[in-house]
C-alpha cells in the first residue's frame, strides 16, 4: 500500500440554503479544495461523492456544475458515515495504485425537523418508534439509570461544542452558552432530552483531495499531512436495542489504531459523532480515550476543551457546527487538516500532530468509520 | 366485562400496521402475541420475522409467537411529531426486553412519563394507533391502523 497525502481541503458554511441547488453547494466545496491545492478541475481523474438525502446521481450533478470532464463519478450512500466512506474509498484508490489523485465530496441538503420524511413510510415509522430523538432520549434515560453519566455531564458536552462553534466561521449555529442551565432550559424534545442535547439537520458540503507523496511534492512543501489509517465497520451481533452504537466504534478504532500504530493516548484532537450529547461521552470511551467511570467528570473538568488534554470537537461538532449528513465526515477531516497545518484561527489547538475523525451512521446496522490523520 | 377487554374487542375493526407482525386475539380470554423468528441452530429469538439469524447467520429459522410480557428497559415521551407518525404528540415510547432476550421498540399505553420506571413488568396489547394520512403498504389514506403497544402489567389478585 502506498502512503497517501491529504493535498487539500474545502468546505462551505453549514446552515440552511433551501434556495441553492445541491450541486452548487457541492461544487463550492470542491472549488475551495482545488484552490487550496492550486490544481485545476481537469486534473482530477476520479470523484467519490457521498450524499444521503438527494438524487442517486448528485455526484454527476456536482461534476456537471464544475465542467464535464468525463471522469468516473462514484456516488456513495452510507448515512452519517457517508463522507467518511467516500474518503476511505478515495484513499484506497490511491493506496492501491489505481489512481495518483482522487477527490472525495460529502454534500447534503436536509429538510428541517426530525429526519426521516424523505424515506418511504414503514410500519415503525407509522407507529413513531423509529425516531433518532426517541432512541437517544432512551439512551440518556438508560445512562442516568445506570449512573454512568449525569444530565449535567451530558449538558456540558453541548455547552463545550456550542461555544467552540461560536469561534468557527463555518458553523450553522453560534449560540454562546454560559452554563448547563442554557441546555436544561431549552425546549423539551423527549424526556430527559431538551433541544440543545440534539444536533440540527442542515445543508452544506466538504471536499478533500488525496494524492501520492510524489504528486504532493509538485504542489506543496513538507511536512505532508498524511491519511494514516481508515477503518469502516458495521454491526456485529449484540443482543438488544440501544446497545448498538458502541461496539461498531470500539472495533473501528481498534482496527485504525493497529494499522498506523497510533493509540488513543497519542491523539492531539478528536472530531467525533456528537449527534446527541450522550453519544459524545460514549464515543470518547469507545475510542479508548478514557474509562467509562471517569468520562463525565473529565468532561466537566475541561479535559476535552480546546486547551484540554484531548480536545474533542473543537470545530463545534455536529451539535454546534451542524450536520449536513454526508458532509460531516469530510468536514471533520477538513478541521483536523486545518488544525495540523496551524490554520484553525481562534480554535487552534496547541501544535497538534495527530487527529482522529469518527462518525456512526444509520440505525440498525450502524455504518461507522474511524480515520486517523498525522503530520 | 372489564374496560380492558372492551378496548381489546373494539380493535377488531382496524388493520394491522404490517403483515405477519402480531396475532390478534379472537376472544377476550386470548392474549395477542408478537410474531418473530427463533434460530434452530443457536436458539436466539428475533422480532420481527427474519430470513437469517442475526447472531449465527443460519437460515434454519422457525416462526414463533414471542412472550407476551417483558421488562421495561427504557422509555421517553416524544414531543416532536415524526414525519410518518399517524398518532398524536406527545406520545410515550419504550424498549421492552422479552424473556427471550430480544428488545422491542414499542409504543406504551395506559401510563405516562411519571408513572413509568425502568425494570417494570409490561404486557403486550394491540390497539388502534391512528388513521393513515398517506398510503402505507397496501393501506389507503384514512385507514384505522392497529399497532403493538405495551402497558404496565396489572397482576390479578
Amino acid at each position: 500500500m502506498r502512503d497517501v497525502v491529504i493535498l487539500s481541503i474545502g468546505m462551505t458554511n453549514f446552515g440552511r440554503f433551501p434556495e441553492r441547488p445541491v450541486a452548487k453547494i457541492g461544487a463550492e466545496a470542491v472549488l475551495a479544495a482545488l484552490k487550496d491545492a492550486g490544481i485545476a478541475w481537469k486534473d482530477v481523474p476520479v470523484v467519490y461523492c457521498a450524499h444521503a438525502m438527494g438524487r442517486t446521481v448528485d455526484g454527476e450533478l456536482v461534476e456537471a456544475e464544475l465542467g464535464h470532464t468525463g471522469i468516473p463519478v462514484i456516488n456513495v450512500s452510507n448515512a452519517c458515515a457517508g463522507g467518511g466512506t467516500a474518503a476511505l474509498l478515495a484513499y484506497q484508490a490511491i493506496a492501491t495504485g489505481l489512481y495518483d489523485l482522487a477527490v472525495a465530496i460529502g454534500v447534503d441538503q436536509a429538510p428541517p425537523g426530525p429526519l426521516g420524511g424523505l424515506f418511504p413510510p414503514t410500519a415503525e415509522g407509522a407507529l413513531g418508534i423509529d425516531t433518532y430523538v426517541g432512541k437517544y432520549a432512551m439512551k440518556m434515560q438508560r445512562a442516568i439509570f445506570e449512573r454512568r453519566y449525569t444530565l449535567d455531564q451530558m449538558a456540558t458536552v453541548s455547552v463545550k461544542n456550542h461555544n467552540n462553534a461560536c469561534i468557527n466561521p463555518r458553523s450553522q449555529y453560534k449560540i454562546s452558552m454560559a452554563s448547563v442551565d442554557d441546555v436544561h432550559s431549552s425546549r423539551m424534545i423527549a424526556e430527559p432530552m431538551t433541544l440543545y442535547h440534539c444536533c440540527p439537520t442542515g445543508d452544506g458540503a466538504a471536499a478533500i483531495i488525496f494524492c501520492t507523496e510524489a504528486l504532493a511534492r509538485r504542489y506543496t512543501t513538507t511536512p505532508f499531512i498524511k491519511f494514516a489509517a481508515g477503518a469502516l465497520t458495521s454491526q456485529e451481533f449484540i443482543r438488544g436495542e440501544l446497545a448498538d452504537t458502541r461496539d461498531v466504534t470500539v472495533r473501528a478504532a481498534k482496527q485504525a489504531y493497529e494499522i498506523c500504530g497510533i493509540g488513543p493516548e497519542d491523539l492531539d484532537l478528536v472530531e467525533l459523532h456528537d449527534n446527541f450529547t450522550v453519544s459524545e461521552l460514549e464515543h470518547i470511551v469507545d475510542l479508548g480515550i478514557c474509562r467509562e467511570e471517569e468520562v463525565g467528570s473529565l468532561m466537566e473538568r475541561g479535559e476535552f476543551d480546546i486547551a484540554g488534554k484531548t480536545p474533542v470537537n473543537v470545530s463545534g461538532g455536529l451539535l454546534g457546527k451542524g450536520h449536513p449528513t454526508s458532509a460531516t465526515g469530510i468536514a471533520q477531516l477538513c478541521e483536523i487538516t486545518w488544525q495540523l497545518r496551524g490554520q484553525a484561527g481562534k480554535r487552534q489547538v496547541n501544535n497538534p500532530k495527530t487527529g482522529l475523525a469518527h462518525c456512526c451512521g444509520g440505525d440498525e446496522g450502524m455504518a461507522t468509520f474511524v480515520h486517523i490523520v498525522k503530520k | 366485562m372489564t374496560s380492558t377487554n372492551a378496548k381489546e374487542l373494539s380493535n377488531k375493526g382496524g388493520t394491522p400496521v404490517g403483515e405477519g407482525l402480531f396475532t390478534l386475539p379472537s376472544s377476550p380470554s386470548e392474549k395477542p402475541h408478537l410474531l418473530g423468528s427463533k434460530c434452530r441452530s443457536c436458539g436466539e429469538s428475533f422480532f420481527p420475522v427474519r430470513l437469517c439469524c442475526r447472531r449465527c447467520s443460519s437460515e434454519d429459522m422457525e416462526e414463533v409467537a414471542l412472550s407476551q410480557t417483558g421488562i421495561l428497559y427504557s422509555f421517553t415521551t416524544i414531543r416532536v411529531k415524526p414525519p410518518h407518525f399517524i398518532g398524536e404528540v406527545p406520545y410515550t415510547v419504550g424498549v421492552v426486553e422479552l424473556p427471550e432476550g430480544e428488545r422491542i421498540r414499542t409504543l406504551l399505553t395506559d401510563c405516562d412519563q411519571a408513572s413509568l420506571e425502568i425494570g417494570m413488568e409490561m404486557e403486550l396489547v394491540i390497539e388502534v394507533v391512528g388513521k393513515t394520512t398517506k398510503p402505507l403498504g397496501k393501506m389507503e389514506v384514512g385507514t384505522e391502523v392497529l399497532g403493538w403497544k405495551f402497558r404496565p402489567l396489572r397482576r390479578r389478585k
